[in-house]
């Protein structure tokens, strides 16, 4: 069990978002209109980063690509942890926060979550300038922590108004409610596993494989879910 | 403690812990949403179980103010036939013997009256038609229509027409048949009383699954917007929702009033 999710991870995890990205596609005329649609985009430029992301391991698995491996050696582009703090890290926090945001109707909820996209924003920033070997060798926990914390005030935010708005009569048909459940999950999980980051090196492989299985079931969860979550929820109507 | 330069390798403990953290987080935060999905549906399902209750009241409430509107309609209409009617026949009866028995120089006068008791049994009988239900069901919606637009006539103060397409239909509820008839009695009885209309047509469209009416005057209207619902307009709405009938009412000033009824007849 644990070979095969070792060999095949990158097309399990790959397959699950591209599965995710496909389903919204599909039902896109569906959700059209409605602020679904910039989620059905978001599942897209997720599989677009990891393609790209993946750019390390092409160029090492084909042969026809080693010349730009042997250029790419010893430049700050030789890790790809750059491009997932700014596309993953830096980027799904504030498409999360934008989502949510867009679909508050509290203008009090909308500057705070405003206010925290630019504080985030400027932090990273901030640390990047000043941890720049930091930046394209290894992913930045603070970073990670900050933008979940941002998703999570978002999603937050979004319960409560949830709550407090006659919205809550069918909010169990609506796609965002479900978005926000699993990104909730999601970031609480993940977040955890920045504070391990110092074990993740090649001197402990137990540790290594394990992130590596949490990453694995969190994203399959996701992904799963939200498909499901495309091909039953309502499109709600945007006014 | 860890030195610096030491290979930094994550023990059992450490690991287990972050799973079961993990594990905890899942399932407190998987349980909380679940616990919220489903007490909401159960609220909701509460919500809208006594909205439906409420409703059905009402509706009940509704048709039982109906009923006894009926009733006491078929009472009057009753008493006017048998009481007032009569009282008037035996009236007129005497005038008979005075008209006989009368000199050359106040017969005219017992003529005249005569003419008149005459007229008012005449009108106190399609009055009392008019009223009581039981009539309407046994006469059908054209007769009754038929006799209020006579009435209307014979009052001068505007001409009315009944135009009939399609042959006339067995309702599958007489019920509805008599909320139709009155929902056109209010708007006939608003039409005389406001409209100072001088032309009224009817139009009464007979198809296989539905019944239209429609009722046209070409009086001084009135402004949808302004005009104070009063209870007749709010009367004639609810009525035509208690039977499911499609209720239009459309006025300007100026351009007289028309009424659009349609009437799903399929039981």
């Amino acid at each position: 069990m644990e070979e095969f999710l070792g060999t095949n991870y990158a097309i399990i995890t790959h397959g699950v978002e591209i599965l995710a990205a496909v389903t919204g596609l599909l039902l896109f005329k569906k959700y059209k209109g409605t602020a679904a649609k910039y989620f059905i985009w978001f599942l897209i430029y997720v599989v677009a980063i990891e393609l790209i992301g993946n750019y390390t391991n092409y160029v090492k698995d084909y042969e026809w690509l080693h010349g730009l491996r042997d250029q790419l050696k010893g430049t700050l582009l030789e890790k790809n942890s750059w491009w997932f703090t700014i596309c993953w890290s830096i980027g799904s926090a504030i498409f999360y926060s934008f989502f949510f945001k867009i679909q508050l109707k509290s203008n009090r909820y909308q500057k705070i979550i405003r206010a925290g996209q630019a504080i985030f924003l400027l932090f990273s920033i901030t640390y990047i300038t000043f941890n720049f070997d930091q930046f394209f060798t290894q992913s930045i926990p603070s970073i990670t922590i900050g933008g979940s914390i941002l998703v999570l005030v978002a999603v937050s935010l979004f319960l409560i108004e949830i709550l407090s708005d006659e919205n809550v009569l069918y909010f169990y048909k609506s796609l965002s409610f479900y978005v926000a459940a699993i990104i909730f999950i999601w970031f609480l999980i993940m977040t955890p596993l920045d504070f391990y980051d110092l074990y993740f090196s090649t001197e402990d492989w137990n540790f290594v494989v394990l992130k590596w299985q949490i990453y694995l079931f969190a994203n399959i969860f996701m992904y799963l879910t939200f498909s499901i979550a495309l091909i039953c929820c309502k499109p709600e109507i945007q006014e | 403690m860890l030195q610096a330069g030491d290979p930094r390798i994550s023990t059992d403990a450490e690991r287990y812990l972050l799973i079961y953290m993990i594990g905890v987080l899942f399932v407190v935060s998987a349980l909380i949403i679940i616990f919220f999905v489903v007490f909401q549906k159960r609220k909701n399902k509460l919500l809208i179980d006594k909205l439906k209750q409420q409703q059905a009241f009402e509706e009940e409430l509704a048709q039982s103010q109906i009923e006894i509107s009926e009733q006491t309609l078929k009472n009057v209409g009753q008493e006017l036939h048998d009481n007032v009617g009569q009282l008037l026949s035996f009236a007129n009866m005497q005038l008979n013997l005075v008209s006989s028995i009368a000199e050359e120089n106040i017969q005219n006068k017992v003529d005249d009256v005569k003419d008149v008791i005459g007229k008012s049994i005449q009108e106190v009988r399609s009055l009392s038609k008019s009223l009581n239900t039981d009539v309407i069901e046994n006469f059908g919606l054209v007769a009754s229509i038929q006799n209020e637009i006579d009435r209307i006539n014979k009052l001068e103060k505007l001409k009315a027409k009944l135009n009939i397409q399609g042959s006339e239909t067995a309702f599958k509820s007489p019920k509805d048949e008599i909320i139709l008839f009155r929902i056109v009695q209010e708007f006939l009885s608003n039409t005389i009383k406001y409209a100072e209309a001088e032309n009224l047509t009817i139009d009464l469209n007979f198809k296989p699954e539905v019944i239209t009416i429609d009722v046209e005057e070409d009086g001084k209207g009135f402004d949808m917007q302004k005009v104070e619902k009063g209870s007749g307009l709010i009367n004639m709405n609810s009525r035509a929702e208690l039977i499911n009938a499609d209720f239009e009412l459309t006025s300007s000033p100026g351009m007289g009033t028309s009424l659009h009824l349609s009437y799903p007849n399929l039981g």
